[in-house]
């Protein structure tokens, strides 16, 4: 674990200290704990729709051709994975997102998202920025890679 | 949030909706390759993406 990592875990450790300690007694509190154990489940329910999707997948490699049982098979699976991948981003985006925001200074944050970005173990550190930018428009390009240089900039390699 | 642009990050953590603006499109691409699935190399196709 980089001296980074351990610092994002250590504010990260202290805010859920004291925000568990304040669920006791507070309601709004109590309510953002069970929310976020929501998210705990939700993201449970996630890797069980990829299992589901994958067995489907390999139950089929060899065949010749997909039967229409299967093709509903597999599509339902998809489709089951795809609400609970949206449920898992909703509760991310409307719970998890704003208390980061709210809690972890802005250097903590880089630090975080230069893990997210930046992967120190390849060859090519860049491969998750590569990937995603094909999906993102000219403006949200510059965006990402600004942040990812100040996450190089903040992040000391490990 | 799956289909909007973003123009700002006010803070680092506010690059997360855009990666997942990634994983939506992947799931886009993969609903669809679902349904369109009717062939082995369909199916391999599909393994490939969700392999990712």
């Amino acid at each position: 674990m980089s001296h980074a990592d351990e610092e994002v875990g250590t504010e990260m450790s202290k805010f859920v200290d004291e925000s568990s300690k304040a669920a006791v007694d507070c309601p709004v509190e109590r309510v953002k704990w069970a929310l976020l154990e929501k998210e705990d489940s939700e993201y449970a329910r996630l890797l069980e729709g990829v299992m589901d999707v994958m067995t489907v997948l390999e139950e089929d490699i060899g065949a010749t051709s997909v039967i229409p049982r299967t093709k509903q098979h597999l599509y339902g699976q998809v489709i089951a994975l795809r609400v609970a991948q949206e449920d898992h981003l909703e509760t991310g985006e409307a719970m998890v997102i704003p208390l980061i925001r709210g809690n972890l200074s802005v250097e903590c944050q880089l630090e975080a998202v230069g893990a997210l970005l930046i992967d120190h173990e390849s060859d090519d550190q860049s491969w998750v920025i590569d990937w995603i930018s094909q999906y993102f428009t000219l403006k949200e390009n510059g965006l990402l890679r600004d942040l990812a240089s100040y996450a190089r900039q903040a992040q000391p390699v490990a | 949030m799956a289909t909007e642009n973003i123009h700002t990050l006010e803070n680092p953590i506010d690059v997360i909706p855009l990666i997942r603006k990634a994983f939506r499109a992947v799931s886009d691409r993969t609903e669809a390759m679902a349904a369109e699935a009717s062939t082995f190399d369909d199916v391999l196709a599909l393994n490939e993406t969700s392999a990712f």
